[in-house]
Order: C-alpha cells, then structure tokens, then sequence
C-alpha cells in the first residue's frame, strides 16, 4: 500500500520533467483555474436557491393569483427538480448559455457583455492607479525613514484604507461634485465620469497596497546589497528602481494580487454609489427580485475574473523570480 | 539629500497619476438643458429599472411611468375617482356593460391609424395577460365571461360582463391597461416585454434608445393630441425628449438633482430634505406605501382572537409610527389614503391607542412579526415590534427583503402572526382583495385568511355598481366592518416626494405623479 504514493509521486515528477518547469507551472495553474470555476458554478448555483424568498412571485407580482404564480414557477423552469434545473443550468453554461433574466427575459451573457465593460474600465483604471501610486509612496516612505514621516504615512493610510469604498465615494461626491461642481455626481456619460468611481475605489486600496510596499521596503533596504549600492553613491532613481524595486515587488504582488482582486468586489459598491452602469449594480438588482439566472451569470464571471487576475499575478511572479515556478515543495 | 530628491521624484509620480487619470476625461457635464421652453430634454431619474415594457406585465413605478409615456391609457383616473379622456373621448357604463367612443385620428407611432379592432385585441390581450385584469373585469367575469367588441364605423369599443362588475373604468385607467398597437401585438410577449417595439406605442412618446439598467430615452410623438386632460394639469409644452437615467441610490438622484443633471426625481427618504425651501426645485409629496397592521387568523394564531387584534391596535400609536419616518406621513384611517375615492375618514372606527389596556391582553402572548425592510430597513416594522414589547408581549421581529417577505406572508409560506403591510395601490377596490376570498393555498389572495362576513358582503356591493353614490355608502359599510373588527389597523403613509427643477411641471392625480403631464414651463 505505501508503494503506491511513491509510484505516484514518481510518475508526476517524471511528467513535470517533460513538461519542463514552465508547463508544469502553466498545467498546475490551469487545473487550479478548472477547480475554481467548477466550484463557482456549483457554488452560485447553490447559493442562490438558499436566498429565500421564491423568484415566481416576485415575477408573478403583488397582485398575482397562486394560479397566475405557479405558471410562472413552470415558465420559469422553477418547477423541475433542483438536480434538473442543475443539470439544464450547466449543460447551458457549456453552450456558452448562461441563461435568460427572470425578470427583464434578456438572455444573462448579454446582460453581462453589456455590463462588463463599464466594470472592466473602472476596476482596470482603478488597477493601474494603485499600482502607480502605491509602490512610490511606500517606497518613498520607507527610504524616508523618519519618525514623523512613519508616523503620518501609518495614521493616513491606515485611515483611508480602513474607510469602505462606499463611504468615500459619498465624500468624494460631496466634496467634488456637490459642493464644487468639478465632476458629474453619477452616471457614465462622459469620460470623466470615470474619475470619481475610480478615486473611489483607489484611494483605500492604494492605501492597504502602499503599506504592504513600506514594510516590504524597509526590509530591502536593510540588506547588505543596498548598502554596498548606496556606498557606490548611485543615483537615487537608479539605485532604488534597478535595486530595491525588483526586490519587494515578489511579495508586493503576491499581497496586491489579493487586494486587486477585492476591486472587484469594490465596485459593487462603487457603482451603486456613482449609479454607474456596470456589473455589480446589476447583480444588486437581481439579488433583490430574485432574478437567478442573472445573479449566477454575474458572480460567476466576477469570480472568473478574480481567479485570472490571480493567474496573472502568478505569471508576472513567474517571469521575475523563477524560483516560484516549481510552486509548493517543487523543486 | 537623496533620499529627500526620491520623494519628491514620488510625490511628482503619484500627482502625475492623479492628473493622467483625470485627463483622460472629456468636460465636466453641465446642468440639464430644460431652459428652451416647450423644445428640450427633461432628464428623468428612478432608483429602479424596467423590468417588463410590456404594459400588462408591469411590476413596479418605473416601469408604470415609462409604459404609461409609450401605450395610452383609453381614459384616466382624476382626484376622487373622476374619470376622465384619453383615448377615448366619451364613454357610458352600467355594471354590465362599458361603452367607450374613441377620439378621432388617433394613430400608432407608425402613422398608421389606431382602430377599434386594434384596441378590441389589445384589451384582449390585457385581459389574458395582466395580473390586474381580474379587478378589472371582475372574478366572475373570466374568460369569454366577458366580450369585447369593436364597431369601425363608429370607433366605439364595448364591453359586456356576464354579472355585474363596477370596476371596468377603474380598470381601463390604469397604465396595465394602456393600449398596444398592432405591431406590438403581433411582436409577442418576449419583444414587448423587452423594449420599444417599432409601429407599437399609442402613448404621447416612442423609445429611441434603451441601455437596460441604465438610461432610456424618449421621443415626443409629432401631432400627438390624445393626452388626459387632468383638472390640474400645468401650464407649458410637452419636452421634445425624456432622459430617463437609473440610480439605484437615492443620496445619487438627490446629488444629479442638486448639480443639475436631473430635473425630476422621486425620492422617499431624508434626502428629500435637501430641496425643502430651497427656490430652485419645487417638491410634491404623495402617498407611496399605505402601511396597516394585519394578522394571520388562522386558528391557533394570536391574530385569530378579536381580543389580541383590538389590544395590538391599543398598543401602537399612529403618531409615533409615523415620527419613524420623519413625520412626513398622511395618518390612515383606513387601509388605503384619503385621495382614494369613497375613503372611510370616520377616524370614530379606529381603535385608540391605550397601552394600559393592552397591557392587559398582551402580556405574554407571544407575536411573530414579519415585515419588509423595503423601506427605511423596517423602522416601521421595529417601531411596532417596539410598542408591542412595551405592552408585554413576546416579539419575534423578522424583518425581510420585500421578495422573502411576500413569500412568507403574502402567499402564506412562512410563520407569521401579523405584519406591516406595505400597501402600494393606492384604491379601496384593489387594496381589499387582500381580505376576502379563497387563501393562497386554495388560488386566493386572502394571505391572512380573513374572515368578515360584513366586509366581503358590502365589498361585493361596492365592486358591483357603477352608481357612485351607491358605491361610496357600500364603501363605507365594508371598510367599517374590518376596522371595528381590527382586521386592519391603520397606520400611515410613507410619501414620496417628488423634486423637480424650477421650469419642470407635472401632475399628480389621484395622489401619483404621472409622467406623460410633464411639461416644460420656461
């Protein structure tokens, strides 16, 4: 019985030597992408059917007989068994039919290829902000080094980035679009539109990342390369992007993949904020009628989206510290 | 020195960002441009999208504000019940039968003439199709219990119903019953119910574009003349163009109101207060939930002992019910609001409030309050689970979203003993269904299974006659057998306030806005 394991084990190595370090790495991730999306699928489909409340009524409306309520249920598909309408929801999804909305019947990947966009921009924007500003800031923070900086950096970006998006965005709001009439105070009809929404979901996020780029920082430049680096009396822009930038920026990744990640998740909120017609204001809508077909649609490929953001994490990781490649107890 | 020039280099990045992001942005938008009297567009905003454009399915305010700008109504409803024209210029009813005389000239958004044959088989459909058609035409008078017939020559429509029904112009008034064009009809269900259908509006406005979820935009139909002429309809011009944006947050259509990128929105809650006394909006309140307290009574529940119904009506108090949403309520005095037609105002039906007296009943008992948080989260529901504790009861408070809410108590699938009920339809008619007839299990709508033999008899009277006076003294006599028996007990409205632009004018009869009154004022 214990040879098994080892004829396992051996037979894997032996696979990943074909591969080489870079398939093996690229089969890995591709399973582990397969698995989240199997366990999205399964998981929102199941999710939603423990919301209560029964979708039919909801369609059916305030004024509907039981009569008028169960055609709906069995227009809807709502009567058929739970593994039924399981099987009927995946067979679909392989397809590519995500389904039609309860409420609104338009078919779920045209909602969605409607929607994704607006969200597609603002989390994109929203990334490259982040990224922009958070690595100079920590950076900075940690080369700086004094008391009095350490202390404002830690009190303000603890702040900020402790503040929920949506709190910010109705600050923002006030301040920028209320009171000085610099900015639309919702929609998307102009570019910039965009840059409320955007601050919004930056300006914590920027925070939590900025943090993360300090610490990691302050143990770079505390390494014995550095110093020999600083002794060399290199120029500050070369000595800190050619020499410590490539050396935080592994875990910096790794810990704002995660936070990028939640941008997603943060334009739930955003958008229902600054009214801004993207995916997560509709799957708020459809959490509240009901609407199945559009909530599973929905999370399913904002689920999607964070796993590949992950994927791209990885990949960058990859490519600049090859170590990572052989992934856990790889060798 | 190095490490002072590296942050200032980060500084200058990270402002740098800052600005790249805000560059890559057009101008800033500017206030709505509804100042060219009669010629402009007039932004609208709604926290809720369409669901169905199809008029017979819709299902909420702003799908009945937009379905009611694209299929016209044959006649429309006045302060007090008055009727008055749409689509039809004139009309006679007796409880069986319902002739109306349509104007002349009347055309489809297509240009092709609107005719009786048409309206015949849109009312058809309505009939077959709408939730709503069962008040219209009564529960005895399903099916081809009922006929409609047209007559070309000389454009009348006519409805005969197999008993007596007195409900049919109420019925025809409202936005479910607007009527759909040819091409609408022959489009389907699933085309109508998605969006504008090209040739199918009988409506003073036609779609031209449509983002679900987040913008719509109407045309003004050239040479349309059919709109209802309400008692108080404001001066000025129909606006060439409607801008209907969606906000699913009220603070963000009360912020697009404040910076000029809307001119007319409702809003229910504290962000109403912003416009009050404020010369550069013009703010209308109305009626728009009509709560009461009702109770399951089926046996073995609290609710099915008079005694408990009338110590719950003695424990909570209407003012204080109505102090939880800012005061700015209407007090019910009965389970629909005084714009009603035939409303009881005999505020000598209603059981006053007496906590000592509750107290005497209560202490104990235990309650199984459910309500909606739809809105305020359910302040309204608290404060009543509140007042009901205070009188010594045992309350278990659920407050749920409006979907699980219906579920568990409008079709009767949860346990429940009394809830906060958020009446929407704002007539005695519709609003009473709820408290007479089968119970959901057995194809009605009476969720509390009420049984008052008084209410359903004069009920049945009321509904059954189309004299007005005979109507009201019938009214009367129903609504007073279910307040003495505390089967309702009223509370208040939660309004709606609707705020518009100075140079923005609309009407609201029989206490609701109606979007196709809108009119540029200057």
């Amino acid at each position: 019985m214990a040879a098994a394991p080892a004829v396992g084990t051996a037979a894997g190595t032996g696979r990943s030597a074909r591969l080489g370090p870079w398939g093996a790495f690229l089969v890995r991730r591709l399973v582990g992408l397969t698995a989240v999306a199997v366990t999205l699928v399964a998981g929102t489909f199941l999710m939603v059917q423990l919301i209560p409340g029964d979708p039919a009524r909801v369609v059916a409306g305030a004024e509907a007989t039981p009569a008028d309520v169960e055609l709906v249920r069995h227009d809807l598909g709502l009567d058929q068994p739970l593994l039924v309408r399981f099987g009927t929801y995946t067979s679909g999804l392989l397809r590519g039919d995500m389904g039609t909305s309860f409420q609104t019947q338009e078919p779920v990947a045209e909602i969605i290829g409607g929607r994704l966009p607006f969200t597609a921009e603002i989390a994109l924007l929203a990334v490259l902000v982040v990224l922009g500003l958070a690595v100079p800031i920590g950076l900075a923070a940690a080369a700086r080094g004094s008391r009095r900086t350490d202390a404002s950096f830690t009190f303000v970006t603890g702040t900020v980035g402790a503040t929920p998006e949506y709190i910010i965005g109705t600050l923002l709001v006030l301040g920028f679009a209320v009171e000085l009439g610099w900015f639309p105070a919702a929609g998307a009809e102009t570019l910039v539109s965009m840059v409320l929404p955007v601050a919004a979901l930056v300006l914590p996020a920027t925070c939590v990342m900025a943090r993360i780029v300090r610490s990691e920082a302050t143990h770079v430049l505390a390494q014995d390369y550095m110093r020999t680096a600083r002794g060399r009396r290199l120029p500050p822009l070369r000595l800190y992007a050619r020499h410590a930038l490539p050396n935080l920026l592994t875990a910096t990744l790794t810990l704002g993949g995660l936070i990028l990640a939640g941008l997603l998740g943060g334009t739930v909120v955003v958008e229902s904020v600054f009214a801004w017609p993207g995916i997560g204001q509709r799957v708020v809508e459809a959490l509240l009628v009901r609407d199945y077909p559009v909530i599973q649609g929905c999370v399913l490929i904002l689920g999607l989206l964070a796993a590949l953001l992950n994927l791209l994490v990885d990949l960058v990781l990859a490519l600049l510290d090859p170590r990572t490649l052989a992934g856990k107890g790889g060798r | 020195m190095p490490r002072s020039r590296f942050l200032s280099g980060a500084i200058t990045v990270a402002a740098t960002s800052l600005l790249a992001s805000a560059c890559t942005t057009g101008p800033t938008g500017g206030p709505s441009s509804s100042g060219d009297k009669g010629r402009a567009t007039v932004k609208v905003g709604f926290t809720s999208d369409v669901t169905s454009f199809d008029p017979a399915k819709g299902a909420g305010s702003t799908d009945y504000a937009l379905t009611s700008l694209l299929y016209q109504p044959l006649i429309g409803q006045d302060d007090g019940g008055t009727f008055v024209a749409g689509l039809a210029d004139t009309w006679t009813s007796t409880p069986t039968k319902t002739s109306l005389t349509l104007k002349k000239g009347l055309t489809c958004s297509d240009g092709s003439a609107l005719t009786p044959s048409q309206v015949v088989a849109s009312l058809k459909r309505y009939r077959a199709h709408s939730a709503g058609a069962l008040l219209t035409f009564g529960a005895a008078n399903t099916g081809e219990k009922t006929t409609i017939t047209g007559d070309e020559a000389a454009g009348t429509v006519t409805i005969t119903t197999a008993t007596p029904w007195g409900e049919v112009l109420a019925g025809l008034s409202g936005t479910a019953a607007g009527i759909v064009c040819k091409a609408g009809l022959e489009a389907g269900a699933a085309a109508l119910a998605q969006g504008a259908v090209e040739g199918a509006a009988t409506g003073p406005y036609e779609m031209v574009t449509a983002r679900r979820g987040a913008s719509y935009e109407l045309r003004l139909r050239k040479g349309f003349k059919a709109y209802p002429r309400f008692a108080s309809m404001p001066a000025g011009e129909p606006a060439d163009r409607l801008r209907v944006q969606i906000s699913k947050n009220e603070s963000t259509l009360a912020n697009q109101l404040q910076t000029g990128a809307l001119d007319l929105a409702p809003l229910t809650g504290t962000d109403a207060t912003r416009f009050t006394g404020n010369d550069t909006f013009t703010v209308e309140s109305a009626p728009f939930i009509r709560n009461y307290i009702a109770f399951n009574q089926r046996p073995g529940r609290p609710g099915a002992d008079p005694k408990v119904r009338k110590a719950i009506a003695q424990a909570v108090s209407v003012k204080a019910f109505n102090n939880v949403f800012g005061g700015t309520g209407q007090p019910l005095t009965s389970y629909v609001d005084e714009k009603a037609a035939c409303v009881s105002t005999d505020g000598s039906l209603l059981t006053r409030t007496d906590t000592a007296a509750a107290k005497q009943v209560l202490k104990g008992v235990s309650i199984k309050l459910e309500g909606s948080n739809a809105v305020a989260g359910g302040a309204g529901n608290s404060y009543v689970a509140e007042a009901l504790r205070a009188a010594g009861a045992e309350v278990k408070l659920t407050n749920a979203d409006n979907a699980a809410w219906a579920t568990d108590v409008t079709a009767n699938q949860g346990d429940w003993d009394a809830t906060v009920f958020p009446l929407i339809s704002g007539t005695l008619a519709r609003g009473g269904t709820y408290f007479l007839g089968p119970e959901p299990a057995k194809g009605g709508l009476n969720y509390g299974a009420v049984k008052n033999a008084a209410y359903a008899e004069n009920y049945a009277a009321a509904t059954s006659t189309t004299d007005r006076n005979a109507k009201c003294a019938a009214w009367q006599k129903a609504q007073e057998a279910l307040l003495k028996a505390n089967d309702v007990i009223p509370l208040a409205t939660v309004d709606v306030h609707y705020v518009a632009r100075r140079g923005v004018a609309f009407a609201m009869p029989g206490g609701s806005l109606s979007v196709s009154t809108l009119r540029v004022t200057g």
